[in-house]
């Protein structure tokens, strides 16, 4: 006899009845998307923080050119990837937005307790980059195209030209000139000149030095064309990755 | 018949050759154009650490205190002598920056200063070999 018949189920079925059955299918479901968003969010938090980790972290080095270069073209690889499986498998128009979504909400948990709680950074010096917009926009032209080339090159360029602008709205008060010591610099700076980084020193961070400037002072566009360029190449590569992750197997029946 | 096959061959080998020698020449100077880089874990570390990490010596360092209360303020100061023999493994200096330790930031850095110039961003005054202090004017 087993457990499950001595609480009152039937002999031989393991649920009481139709509505358990499915009350413990729903259940399993939650418990496999809650497994499913933590593996994004750790997967993702750690390739974003090896490959952007700097550029994001802190608010002195989001400048306008290496920023907006770096950040969108690495922030692409998972988003491509999880846009295959959730578009392939479920034909979920969602994979970029819950992808950014995961790791942002691994960001502001990292940069919150660690950042701040542990290391008493304050936050206007470590929130992290905004990429939520991002992932609607690419979302939306995945769904209205219905086609991973179009959403490569449509979205894959908007992508990176929407990086900036997303930021802009939070990142222009920190761009406000400063003063110390007669030496003229941002605010930004100034919070990063006065909250010490022992181990994030400042020769790492790369200090714009007049070129790229073929279409004059304006950086921050060629920066941003040139991110889109890039992201769109990197779909595709990534679009492929995740859908060789996403495989599903089945076994052959003579091997059961 | 024979010969004349011979020779063919031979001409074929001649030329596959020529080809060969021709395409390394090419490899070769090729190679050239590439940066020549000195060259690393090849023993460096075997080196005492005073040869391999002669750069700065900081001397007649003072601290103006050593117990602070919340909000005080408190002055480091010092001398360096820059080592005019630069370790071959670390980078020549550029750009410098002027950075100070500590377990995160329990204490905010309000003022940074190389004589009298204040060192805020990074920026070049650092010179191998200094025996006094010229440090560049800001623009």
């Amino acid at each position: 006899m087993s457990a499950s018949t001595q609480t009152g189920s039937p002999v031989g079925k393991t649920w009481k009845s139709k509505e358990e059955f499915l009350g413990c299918v729903i259940l399993t479901d939650w418990i496999l998307l809650v497994i499913l968003f933590a593996v994004l969010l750790g997967s993702f938090h750690i390739h974003y923080m090896l490959l952007a980790g700097d550029w994001d972290f802190w608010i002195d080095f989001k400048d306008r050119r290496m920023w907006p270069t770096v950040a969108p073209i690495v922030a692409m690889c998972f988003a491509a990837a999880s846009q295959s499986f959730f578009w392939t498998r479920f034909r979920l128009p969602i994979g970029a937005t819950t992808v950014v979504l995961a790791l942002l909400v691994g960001e502001w948990i990292n940069r919150y307790d660690n950042f701040w709680g542990w290391t008493f950074f304050p936050i206007n010096l470590v929130f992290p980059s905004a990429l939520i917009p991002m992932g609607f926009w690419l979302d939306i032209v995945l769904m209205i195209s219905g086609s991973w080339l179009v959403t490569a090159l449509v979205g894959g360029l908007g992508w990176g030209l929407l990086f900036y602008p997303i930021n802009w709205p939070v990142l222009a008060q920190y761009h406000q000139a400063a003063e110390i010591d007669g030496v003229l610099l941002t605010l930004a700076d100034l919070i990063g000149f006065n909250y010490v980084r022992t181990g994030t020193p400042e020769y790492i961070r790369m200090v714009e030095r007049g070129t790229l400037r073929t279409f004059g002072k304006d950086v921050v566009p060629v920066a941003a064309f040139f991110s889109g360029f890039i992201s769109m190449l990197v779909y595709f590569l990534w679009w492929n990755m995740g859908k060789w992750f996403s495989t599903t197997k089945y076994l052959e029946i003579e091997e059961v | 018949m024979k010969s004349l096959n011979m020779q063919s061959m031979a001409k074929s080998v001649t030329a596959r050759v020529v080809r060969l020698w021709v395409l390394g020449l090419a490899v070769a100077s090729a190679l050239t154009a590439l940066p020549v880089m000195p060259a690393a874990a090849h023993g460096e570390r075997s080196q005492q650490a005073f040869l391999r990490m002669r750069t700065l010596n900081w001397y007649d360092v003072n601290w103006s205190k050593t117990e602070l209360n919340v909000n005080d303020e408190m002055e480091l100061t010092g001398k360096v002598h820059v080592f005019s023999g630069w370790p071959q493994a670390v980078a020549r200096p550029g750009e410098s920056f002027l950075n100070v330790g500590e377990p995160g930031p329990v204490l905010i850095r309000k003022s940074a200063f190389v004589g009298e110039v204040p060192v805020v961003p990074s920026r070049r005054w650092l010179e191998i070999g200094w025996r006094s202090l010229r440090v560049p004017q800001p623009e």
